[in-house]
């Protein structure tokens, strides 16, 4: 792999040191003076009709400010994506989930603010309520959305928020030359973000009517589109900055209740106003993952090849859209084998639930452990080894999807080779004693996004801004959203890798929709391609100019100019010709400062004329279980991964990513879902949703990859932050089925699914036997 | 009715007018003005509250701000020395043990906690320490890491 100075090193954040003092501070921490605190009052019931609301006696109790509900709002739906608006800041006409924004009130203190809710009264009618996507869809079933609220939807009576087809290749060819069909259905269940940080806002009108926004969010650009549209305010009146942010992982790419309110209120008190969600708000009324029913059917030739592949997945919308529009639209194209053929259905169903949302990976890896389970199923069947039948099916370097997408080259078959040898999986498979067992899987996710990676505002260009002063410290302006995944960090390595400075030289100055250039945000492993790329392009522009102007101050002509690690060299000498510093007094002297640089990025100019690559991550991986077979407790022994990033930026970072899609796919397959009795939720509490602790997490074994350059990202990085989830329930499900015999098709595996599953297998046993 | 309430925090006395029913919690946030210590949870879950009162660990959204009275209490603004960073902020840096960093600040006390009382601690014993602080961005690795880079400094 190409050595670089800066890229590629395993460098700290750059912004640790705030973070480690308690200096850096997240939306809550910000303190303006004459500041009210908001809290809303949500619905208790699931499904109703909103009769009446009398506020006045909250208005009377002292120390509130203001009080509103829908009434007092322009009454305009918002949304993430074009089309899907279907959501109201504070509920019109009726409630759709427990937990719906009703009502909002401002007041000099939060004991104050809990206790005016409390003095709402609202007069609700109680409608049939439907908890279940599948059932939701059967004529009779309570009517949760109309054209009124969300004109584009697919299907009213149904339920049916969109139901995207698609499909490539002959399915009836397919399906014929398969020896072997199986056909399943996987459930995974509804799952939260969890981010540490609870939803937050500040919010602040001033005497002009200005808005100053403070938003705990992964989208500062689309939350300022959206309240501008429900506030009935030019863009150019509302400022958005995103603070430090304590976690999102998708959970916080949405505009929230707190955002409207907080502003709302704001300007009816003409004062600052900060809402600031409870852990159980952030359980109930934000957004959790889409609960799926994952129908898969896939034909096989008798080694395993796939030939066919057929999958519908039943998708809960919750109550509310958020960005289902954009959820994984195929079945086949983008899975991590070749099919030749693939048929998808895609159907999204509104229920009385709280609202769904993207979850690290968007629904791809729920789909990848439905695609990948069921072939290491059909490996099981037809007693081939599940290695051999990998093999067979992955998509290597050079092949070319249904779609006409060539594969970029990758690491995968390494990767793949490199755990299973690391891992002892042969000579563990099958052999580990009882109730202990070993599995594995792999996974891919792309990443790139596009500009337009569906977002509200109009498809916009992304810009990165440089601007270079005597001091030698480089100012980085751009619209990225570092949310703890750190790509304010990214963006300094990047500029500094091609200015030939150091990390700390970059000051990023970063999503400040004010101040800082337009960025979509951070969702679908969208930035370190597009933002990096776009902040390689302004540094190199940053630097032809520093050469230039160095030149125009020295003898040396510009071709033998270099600057690298802070010195300025003559090309060919060993020694520097001077420190960069020197040379910026030089130009400064000569009234060439500052330099600007820049770069307008659009991925259809950029990449014009380039035929279409696919360029995914890859990720394998194999894990070591324990099933305690009187507890139905399993323990993860060991966690075994080769991941191909391409050029890796950052393995420190990209280690990092990999940890935390080990916690949270560890939970998604073991421990953690939302335990619901009639919409309500029961566990909306970190004691009660068992999200994995540092007792529960393995030893992790590190199979290094050789880095292969080859994407489009910038030095050829690949994506990084979310496929780390892929194949990580696929893995933990396959080394269940070696310890126990048992595969488990429905998510979470709790301790109660596995102890009646190993009492049913007994039974099974015992009346066969 | 509020009481006058005398709080050793860092090591500087702040006088703080509060009723006796408010957590350290939010006083310190709130009064003493140090937002540090981060609230995650307020129900004593998830230990991104964790504060040191006489050296122990414990989470500040269960303590009564009355009950701290008379106790040395440490939050994350006292652990670097003025602007040289402690050892274990500075291994949290270097080995990638922050990523959000909201969970840190409850972290870091907590490994200190830790450290002062065993300064040999195994794996085991890192991760039954820090077990009551949870944390969704670094799977615990790195932070385990960190302790016992600081561990094995220390020796």
């Amino acid at each position: 792999m190409k050595e670089y100075s800066v890229i590629g090193k395993r460098l700290p954040y750059i912004d640790g040191p705030q973070k480690v003092t308690g200096q850096a501070q997240y939306t809550d921490d910000i303190v303006l003076p004459n500041t009210l605190i908001g809290k809303i009052l949500r619905s208790p019931y699931p499904h109703a009709r909103i009769l009446n609301i009398d506020t006045s006696k909250a208005e009377r109790l002292p120390g509130v400010k203001c009080v509103i509900t829908g009434k007092d709002t322009a009454g305009i739906t918002y949304g993430d994506l074009p089309g899907s608006h279907d959501e109201y800041p504070l509920a019109i006409g009726k409630v759709r989930y427990i937990g719906d924004a009703v009502a909002a009130v401002a007041a000099v203190d939060e004991d104050t603010a809990e206790d005016a809710i409390e003095l709402i009264d609202v007069e609700y009618e109680e409608l049939p309520a439907v908890f279940d996507a599948e059932e939701a869809m059967k004529d009779g079933a309570p009517q949760i959305h109309d054209k009124t609220t969300a004109p584009r939807m697919y299907d009213e009576k149904h339920n049916i928020s969109w139901n995207p087809k698609s499909g490539q290749g002959d399915m009836e060819k397919g399906w014929a030359e398969a020896d072997y069909i199986r056909e399943d259905r996987f459930v995974c269940g509804k799952m939260a973000h969890a981010a540490m940080e609870p939803h937050s806002a500040l919010s602040s009108f001033d005497s002009k009517g200005n808005l100053t926004h403070w938003s705990d969010c992964q989208i500062p650009f689309f939350i300022r589109y959206n309240l501008a549209k429900v506030l009935e305010i030019p863009e150019a009146k509302v400022r958005v900055i995103k603070p430090f942010v304590g976690g999102g992982f998708g959970g916080k790419a949405a505009m929230f209740a707190k955002d409207p309110a907080a502003a709302l209120l704001s300007k009816l008190t003409g004062r600052p106003v900060r809402i600031a969600y409870t852990r159980e708000e952030c359980f109930i009324a934000s957004i959790s993952n889409y609960d799926m029913y994952i129908y898969i059917r896939t034909g096989v030739k008798k080694d395993g090849t796939i030939t066919a592949q057929d999958v519908k997945i039943i998708f809960d919308n919750g109550a509310y859209n958020i960005t289902s529009f954009n959820i994984s639209r195929s079945g086949g194209s983008d899975s991590i084998f070749k099919t030749p053929c693939w048929s998808y259905e895609g159907i999204v169903v509104y229920t009385n639930k709280t609202p769904t949302g993207p979850r690290r990976g968007h629904t791809s890896p729920e789909k990848n452990y439905a695609q990948v389970t069921q072939l290491n199923m059909i490996a099981a069947d037809l007693g081939l080894d599940p290695i051999e039948v990998l093999h067979k099916n992955l998509t290597y370097p050079g092949y070319v999807d249904t779609r006409g997408s060539k594969q970029g080259s990758s690491t995968l078959k390494e990767c793949v080779d490199g755990v299973v040898q690391r891992s002892g999986w042969r000579e563990k498979r099958g052999k580990m004693g009882p109730y202990r067992g070993i599995g594995i899987a792999v996974g891919r996710h792309g990443g790139g996004g596009g500009a337009g990676a569906g977002g509200n505002v109009p498809d916009k260009p992304i810009r990165a801004i440089i601007q270079v002063d005597s001091d030698g410290r480089f100012t980085l302006l751009t619209g990225e959203t570092d949310i703890g995944q750190g790509s304010d960090s990214t963006m300094a390595q990047i500029a500094a890798e091609v200015i030939g400075v150091s990390q700390d030289d970059i000051m990023v100055y970063a999503a400040d929709t004010a101040l800082t250039p337009f960025d979509h945000g951070s969702f679908s492993s969208r930035v370190t391609f597009n933002v990096g790329n776009t902040v390689k392009e302004a540094a190199a522009d940053t630097k032809r100019q520093l050469v230039k102007a160095i030149a125009k101050v020295t003898e040396v002509s510009e071709e033998e100019i270099e600057i690298r690690g802070g010195q300025v060299y003559v090309k060919g000498g060993a020694e520097p010709a001077m420190p960069f510093s020197n040379a910026l007094r030089m130009i400064q002297r000569s009234a060439g400062l500052p330099i600007v640089g820049t770069f307008k990025y659009y991925p259809t100019e950029y990449f014009a004329g380039l035929p279409p690559v696919s360029s995914p991550a890859f990720y394998i991986l194999a894990v070591e279980v324990e099933v305690d077979p009187e507890t139905g407790k399993v323990r993860i022994l060991r966690w075994t991964y080769a991941n191909d990033h391409g050029t890796q930026l950052n393995p420190l970072r990209l280690e990092g990513q990999e940890d935390g899609c080990m916690q949270m796919g560890v939970g998604w397959a073991l421990s953690e879902g939302y335990v619901l009795d009639e919409g309500q939720m029961l566990n909306a509490s970190f004691l009660h949703y068992a999200f994995p602790t540092s007792v529960d997490t393995p030893e992790v074994i590190r199979v290094p990859s050789e880095v292969v350059g080859e994407s489009r990202g910038p030095f050829g990085a690949k994506e990084g932050g979310q496929g780390g989830m892929e194949p990580t329930a696929a893995a933990i499900i396959d080394a269940i089925y070696d310890a126990t015999g048992v595969w488990f098709k429905e998510l979470s595996v709790t301790p109660e699914h596995i102890l009646k599953a190993l009492e049913e297998k007994r039974l099974r046993e015992r009346k066969e036997g | 009715m509020k009481k006058l309430i005398k709080l050793n925090v860092n090591g500087e006395l702040h006088d703080v007018l509060a009723e006796p029913r408010r957590t350290l919690l939010e006083v310190l946030r709130e009064q003493v003005g140090l937002t540090g210590t981060k609230e995650g949870c307020d129900a004593g879950d998830c230990g991104a509250c964790t504060v040191l009162l006489d050296g122990e660990p414990v989470p500040s959204c269960l303590v009564l701000a009355v009950d701290a009275q008379g106790k040395d209490i440490l939050t994350i603004e006292g652990v670097a020395n003025g602007p040289e960073l402690h050892p274990i902020q500075k291994a949290f840096v270097d080995y990638g043990a922050i990523q959000c960093g909201f969970c840190s600040p409850g972290m870091i006390l907590t490994a200190k906690a830790l450290l002062e009382r065993n300064s040999n601690p195994s794996e085991a014993e890192v991760r039954e320490a820090i077990s009551g602080n949870l944390c969704r961005c670094t799977g615990y690795v790195k932070v385990i890491e960190a302790i016992m880079a600081v561990a094995a400094q220390g020796r």
